[in-house]
């Protein structure tokens, strides 16, 4: 009999903004533990909000005879860990202090704007015990996301800038890199429809669609956009994809999966040069496909494991996004693309609600209502430009991308 | 235990703060999930807790706990630390809290509720629709899920107002992908109840719906460009709630004195067939909310009546702020959240077009029949899974969109014809997602309708 206890204590202090103003303070100091119990082949669970009793709940899960999940696959065997990141001495005053300048900072240098958002700290500890080995994962992450709305727009919002970062907010930092775009705000450029380079500020959008096919259950069924593709070419050779389960740099804060697996080597590559060069998987379907669990098994602790992602991180290129973007003419910055999507052959398209011009390097302008329309098999094929050493927000982890997409104004 | 008793017993002193507020929650949900016919999650997630309210000085302060044995020493130390804060001077008199104390339970599940139910019955229910499925040789990835959640709240405040109701919902969904050569199409059935017998004889929606996917294995991909696009009713449901819905949400004012004369209530902002309402009181669906989490009834909100700007979503917050009445739309996703401006059951209502004419006078266009998802800023997006392209005032071939979209103010000047169908449609998987509040149960409908000129691609 194998006995799991899985446990999470957030700790947050948030700090709301709404219309310029400071309207809220919130407290949260939460225990969610749950338990599997594995026996005669079967794995029992139960669970709880609140702080319980470890043989308590063992003793619920045992009982939950009618819930219990058949299990013939190989269990990892626990290994003792404690990884800590933590930086926050006093988290409210941190976060008080940073919402409050940085509102001071937004409405005095920015008056034609509305700000409203939140900043917040959070304390986060993650226990598991197998069989009465402890691992432990603790990190501390401080988060913003400021909204904004120019006084002359009648919509719910333009755009937002967010920060989120393992450590102390920079918001010096997040707002010099920000300030030439909001100061651009009122001149909204001409633009001509046609194929034209593009970056987003978050690549995980453009690159979803890419990694569909990798989790171990989907390809084997021959679902996905590169099925039966494994081990070849199908992106453009710059393009390296990793799942890093742990590296705080890059904020990877998974030091082991819902199944208790530690990865050796934290880093699992997705493509290699453009290759298709792994799949991930838990340790249900490593049996059931022959294949070794990738730490890969995905769950909180009131659920069963599935195959889900760690951090998904695109390896540098060699080149700043300030070279890249200063070579080129004209580069559509896209801060907001909501509602897109993928067809299931790969062509994606999304409006984009806001974004930004830049010539050379330089911002000249926001960019009208548009619409974005390419196939991903060639934004990340032949039609990706570079992939940067570093990303066009800073608070973003991931290095950008540039490609080309076919721009349609709506 | 008893939570409305729990409540009762608070004893906080009448000085301690300008007003506060308890909701406990208590819920339990069940998941399973078969993989290929294998089960391979079946949980029972319990949850219980409290969100505690302080309003002192202009502010409000909030905690979260599932400790509820000291509810009255946890207002007293908030209470105690908000008097610390300079505030917000401005708002020192506001009293969003203001109204009329009284006492309202509802029980709509009492004796039916699903936790009474065992697992076996719910496994048992979800597998009887396997032999449908497995006809269907082209399947090569499928998951079956069930869900349920039955959640009771209760609620006190320092104002005298107290209120308790249950709510109940259970879904069932078979989410698969055809393959056939280089070609796959990913589709989604799902059907919603607040019974398990709401879920039995459903082989021949089941075996229809999985047909018509196959029309689309080989379907090709729309030119994009500008096209006339009919919406069947449960699309307009999540263009009602995407495209303007969210837009009527009062938070997205404060602190912007222009937006309510911009938003000025009594302009034409549609063509006059559209009518858009919210109301939480209908107990069969998702977007039931009687009361809302700071103790408002709900109330019929005309958002748009005959294409006139005719109302909008407050909290209390925004109702004092912005000097309107509250409608009851201050809900949060459970007990670790604050009530925030939120829809309930939102919906166009029914025009008087029939679907067939609407086909004809299209003439050359797209039929969205259903969605993926939808998104809802300046410009708003809906991700169809099924259309189909309209020629010669007929439906045609299946078409492969990615999304549709349009400025909303536009859009919703653009309709066409509103039709004399009306579907409400409630799933008890997802939901709304506002800020980091996702998912919120709700539902959304209306007729079918006809627009001119939506971005397609």
């Amino acid at each position: 009999m194998r006995k799991e206890i899985l446990s999470y204590n957030t700790k947050e202090k948030k700090i709301e903004i709404a219309g310029n103003k400071i309207v809220s303070v919130k407290n949260k100091n939460i225990v969610k533990k749950g338990a599997r119990v594995f026996k005669d082949n079967n794995v029992y669970s139960a669970s709880n909000i609140g702080e319980i009793d470890d043989d308590k709940l063992i003793s619920q899960a045992l009982g939950n005879e009618l819930g219990s999940l058949p299990f013939d696959y190989e269990l990892t065997a626990p290994k003792a860990v404690s990884k800590k990141v933590q930086f926050l001495n006093n988290e409210f005053d941190s976060a008080y202090e940073v919402a409050t300048k940085s509102l001071n900072y937004l409405t005095k240098n920015f008056p034609k704007f509305i700000f409203s958002g939140n900043v917040a700290t959070y304390s986060n500890q993650t226990n598991m015990s197998i069989d009465g080995t402890a691992m432990t994962n603790s990190y501390d992450i401080s988060r913003s996301e400021i909204i904004y709305k120019h006084e002359s727009s009648t919509g719910i919002m333009d755009s937002y800038f967010e920060s989120m970062e393992v450590g102390k907010l920079d918001f010096e930092k997040t707002i010099s890199n920000y300030a030439p775009y909001l100061e651009c705000y009122e001149t909204v450029v001409n633009l001509k429809e046609g194929k034209l380079p593009v970056v987003f500020t978050g690549s995980e959008m453009i690159t979803s669609k890419a990694i569909s096919g990798h989790k171990a259950n989907m390809y084997h069924k021959g679902v996905g956009l590169f099925k039966g593709k494994l081990g070849e070419k199908v992106l453009n050779e710059k393009l390296n994809i990793f799942d890093i389960s742990y590296n705080p740099e890059v904020s990877a804060l998974r030091a082991f999966d819902g199944e208790g697996f530690l990865r050796e080597d934290p880093s699992l590559s997705l493509f290699e040069k453009g290759v298709f060069s792994n799949l991930v998987c838990d340790a249900r379907n490593a049996k059931l496909y022959n294949m070794q669990s990738t730490g890969n098994g995905m769950r909180s602790y009131n659920s069963s494991p599935q195959i889900g992602f760690n951090k998904v991180y695109i390896g540098p290129g060699s080149k700043s996004i300030s070279e890249i973007l200063a070579d080129l003419p004209e580069c559509l910055v896209v801060e907001l693309a909501a509602g897109g999507d993928f067809t299931d052959d790969g062509s994606f398209s999304t409006p984009v609600q806001f974004g930004f011009l830049m010539k050379n390097g330089k911002v000249a302008g926001r960019l009208p209502q548009l619409t974005l329309t390419a196939k991903v098999q060639d934004y990340l094929g032949d039609d990706l430009i570079d992939i940067a050493s570093d990303s066009i927000r800073p608070s973003h982890y991931n290095p950008s991308i540039v490609t080309h997409m076919n721009v349609k104004i709506n | 235990m008893n939570y409305n008793e729990l409540l009762k017993s608070i004893n906080v002193p009448a000085d301690t703060c300008q007003y506060w507020d308890v909701r406990i929650e208590n819920e339990v949900v069940t998941s399973i999930n078969y993989d290929n016919y294998e089960i391979v999650a079946c949980d029972t997630k319990p949850s219980l807790g409290a969100f505690i309210r302080v309003f002192e000085k202009g502010m409000w302060h909030y905690s979260s706990t599932t400790n509820l044995t000291d509810l009255t020493e946890t207002i007293i130390s908030l209470a105690i630390d908000a008097k610390k804060f300079e505030g917000n001077k401005e708002d020192y008199n506001l009293k969003p809290y203001n109204q009329n104390s009284y006492a309202k339970h509802i029980n709509n599940f009492s004796g039916k509720e699903i936790t009474k139910v065992s697992i076996e019955d719910k496994k048992k229910l979800a597998e009887s629709y396997f032999p449908e499925i497995k006809k269907f040789e082209k399947v090569s990835k499928i998951n079956v899920y069930y869900t349920d959640k039955y959640k009771e709240k209760f609620f006190i405040s320092s104002e005298g107002v107290e209120f308790s109701y249950d709510v109940q919902n259970i879904g069932l969904a078979i989410s698969y992908t055809l393959t056939e050569g280089d070609n796959q199409f990913s589709d989604l059935i799902m059907f919603y109840g607040q019974d398990l017998s709401d879920f039995a004889g459903k082989e021949n929606k089941i075996k229809k719906a999985m047909e018509e996917s196959h029309l689309f294995l080989d379907a090709k991909n729309v030119e994009a460009g500008s096209y006339k696009v009919v919406m069947e009713s449960h699309v307009v449901g999540v263009f009602a709630h995407e495209s303007f819905g969210h837009k009527s949400e009062a938070d997205f004012m404060l602190g912007d004195p222009k937006m309510k004369e911009s938003w000025k209530l009594g302009e034409r902002v549609a063509n006059e067939c559209v009518s858009i309402v919210d109301h939480g009181a209908d107990s069969t669906g998702t977007g039931y909310c009687p009361i809302d989490d700071e103790g408002f009834p709900t109330k019929k909100t005309y958002l748009i009546k005959d294409g006139i700007l005719t109302g909008r979503l407050h909290s209390q917050y925004t109702s004092q702020v912005l000097d309107e009445a509250p409608t009851g739309n201050g809900r949060a996703i459970n007990f670790e959240y604050e009530p925030i401006v939120r829809m309930t059951s939102t919906y166009v209502e029914p025009g008087k077009d029939k679907f067939e004419d609407m086909i004809k006078k299209t003439g050359e266009g797209i039929l969205i029949k259903d969605y993926n998802h939808g998104s809802g800023l300046s410009t708003f997006t809906i991700a169809p899974r099924k259309s189909y392209m309209i020629r010669n005032g007929k439906i045609a071939e299946p078409i492969r969109v990615s999304v549709i979209s349009g400025d909303m103010m536009e859009t919703l000047n653009n309709i066409d014809a509103c039709g004399d169908d009306y579907l409400l449609e409630n799933s008890a998987f997802g939901g709304c997602g506002k800020g980091d509040q996702a998912p919120l149960p709700v539902n959304d409908g209306g007729p079918s309708i006809l627009i001119n000129n939506m971005m397609v691609s």
